[in-house]
């Protein structure tokens, strides 16, 4: 797995390209710098995990790559296309789940949305393809409902649904569980692992959970610092399938868990 | 239709079971038929010519429904229609365009301010000389007068539009008319449909306001003329319609809130802990 993402690197760009960013916000006396000089790069269906401590610029770091902010210096790129505006091949399931929904839209039509300025696709075909993307997800009988009458978990579920059915190549996930129960939480990492293993896609997972970085990464980029930079890459070789208690309990999962934590606590002192 | 609308809507107020339903309907019914009762009685034998009995006011409305109805109360009717439809529109349409573009709007801003604060009333001489006597005349007063409130509270709603909800319509790449109709004006409902409200009230003053002056037809009109002519059963039956259709064009409304609003319902249930 991990061999077959190193060959294809050789052959074409990274999926995701993220060279020298940094952000500033305000001017003057009021300039705050967040972000300093981050680079990395994210490569076909792999997962990359982005843990920080609260308030280091996740978010702002993945709005950058979402196109929505324009970072004071440094580029993405997304394959061989600059970023400057939000890319087609680019989705984002949002921090903030029950305000990314649109409450006066069904659950279908909110996944539908973003399909009706996709390019030759008739409204049976959108139909269809939110149906199916909330099947995926396990909501396939609650498409007639309404956001708001939803449990946080499912809303969640939602706007995941929504992303997927857009069928982006690069998603960006903003601690997309932060705020559901444990039981869901887990469930919705699950339901991260099937996604992967059926959608070809690049996942970049922004949490401050350390062990679902581990979890569910194929990499652990640890930011820290202020202003923010990455401080190491860690990689994380434990094979697929992997399963909320096996393989939580093995040694090498414990092992890296504790690397990336102490990574955090160094560097942030 | 619209019965059945009425209904619908206090069904829906009503809650879920027939009995509460029912006792509802009861509450709400019961005090104006006991008024109408008192008022029937305590006026029939009336002779004063100020205070007709109810009998000869009911009367004469019924002659008024039969035989003024095309002359007077569908021109009326009409009117007011034709004026809170421009108004929603272009109220809707100007107060997103200058919701979506801040730098337009701070730039009209004082005007606007300025404009909203002639009383729609004053405009009735203006328009006078302008569309003369006549039905263009009151549509125009009626349209510039509904037309503030719904324009500015859209503008207030679509500036309050969540930066969340801004940045999934941007990031997901809505189209323009996607943005605008999907997203924008949805959240901004809320304010734009009390707007509305205000206007529909509005509305009723002006045209009746239209109709005392320099007019030949109109609900207004009839008022105003047989109080003249000391016509009083005319002039209380022409009173008693105004009100009755005040009245219906609030149920309506509610009924149009009850339906357009309903996720805002939903969504302010949930944040109250409730389950919508
Ligand atoms: N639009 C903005 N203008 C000014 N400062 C901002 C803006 N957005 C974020 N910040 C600041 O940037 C810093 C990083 O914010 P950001 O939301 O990116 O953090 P985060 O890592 O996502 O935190 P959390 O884990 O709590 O979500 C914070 O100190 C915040 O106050
Ligand atoms: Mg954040």
């Amino acid at each position: 797995m991990t061999q077959l993402t190193v060959e294809k690197e050789q052959l074409v760009r990274p999926a995701l390209t993220v060279s020298g960013i940094s952000k500033t916000y305000g001017t003057g006396a009021e300039a705050r710098q967040i972000l300093g000089d981050i680079t990395f790069e994210a490569y076909d269906n792999e997962t990359v995990s982005i843990v920080g401590p609260s308030g280091a610029g996740k978010t702002t770091l993945l709005r950058c790559l979402a196109g929505l902010l324009e970072p004071t210096s440094g580029t993405v790129h997304l394959r061989d296309q600059l970023v400057t505006s939000p890319p087609e091949q680019l989705a984002v399931v949002f921090q903030d789940y029950s305000r990314s929904l649109m409450p006066w839209l069904t659950v279908q039509a909110n996944v539908e949305l973003p399909l009706r300025g996709k390019a030759g696709l008739t409204k049976t075909e959108r139909h269809e393809r939110a149906r199916e993307s909330l099947e995926s997800v396990g909501l396939g009988s609650s498409g007639k409902l309404y956001p708001w009458q939803l449990s946080g978990g499912m809303q969640q579920r939602v706007a995941i649904a929504r992303a997927l059915a857009y069928q982006p190549t690069v998603l960006l996930m903003d601690e997309p569980f932060a705020s559901v129960d444990a039981q869901t939480r887990s469930d919705l990492e699950d339901l991260t692992h099937r996604i992967k293993a059926r959608y070809n896609m690049t996942i970049l997972l922004v949490t401050h959970d350390i062990e679902e970085s581990v979890y569910l990464g194929d990499r652990v980029i640890v930011m820290s610092g202020t202003p923010t930079t990455v401080t190491e890459i860690v990689p994380v070789d434990i094979p697929y399938p992997r399963d909320q208690i096996t393989t939580k309990s093995t040694r090498e999962f414990a092992e890296l868990r504790a690397h990336v934590l102490s990574q955090i606590r160094t560097t942030t002192g | 239709m619209s019965t059945e609308a009425i209904v619908t809507a206090t069904r829906a107020r009503a809650g879920k079971t027939p009995k509460r339903r029912a006792l509802t309907i009861i509450t709400e019914i019961w005090l104006p038929i006991l008024l109408f009762a008192i008022w029937w009685f305590a006026s029939a034998d009336s002779t004063s010519i100020y205070f007709p009995s109810l009998q000869s006011i009911l009367e004469a409305l019924g002659e008024m429904l039969t035989q003024r109805f095309a002359s007077d109360i569908v021109p009326s009717l009409q009117n007011l229609g034709m004026g809170l439809l421009i108004a929603i529109v272009s109220g809707i349409a100007i107060g997103a365009l200058l919701g979506l573009s801040p730098g337009l709007y701070r730039a009209f801003q004082p005007l606007l301010e300025f404009m909203r604060a002639i009383p729609g009333v004053a405009l009735l001489p203006v328009m006078l000389v302008i569309f003369g006597i006549g039905s263009s005349m009151k549509i125009a007063v009626i349209a510039f007068g509904a037309f503030w409130p719904i324009m500015m509270n859209t503008v207030d709603g679509v500036l309050s539009v969540d930066g969340m909800t801004r940045e999934v319509s941007k990031s997901y790449r809505l189209s323009r008319f996607d943005h605008v109709l999907r997203v924008v004006l949805p959240a901004a409902s809320p304010q734009i449909i009390s707007g509305m409200r205000l206007s529909v009230s509005l509305s009723v003053i002006l045209i009746v306001a239209s109709e005392y002056i320099a007019s030949t037809e109109g609900i207004g009109y009839i008022e105003l003329m047989s109080a003249r002519m000391y016509q009083m059963d005319t002039m209380w039956a022409s009173l008693l319609l105004l009100g009755v259709l005040g009245y219906v064009a609030n149920v309506l409304f509610r009924y149009v809130e009850h339906v357009v609003l309903r996720w805002h319902r939903g969504v302010r249930g949930n944040t109250q802990g409730g389950q919508g």
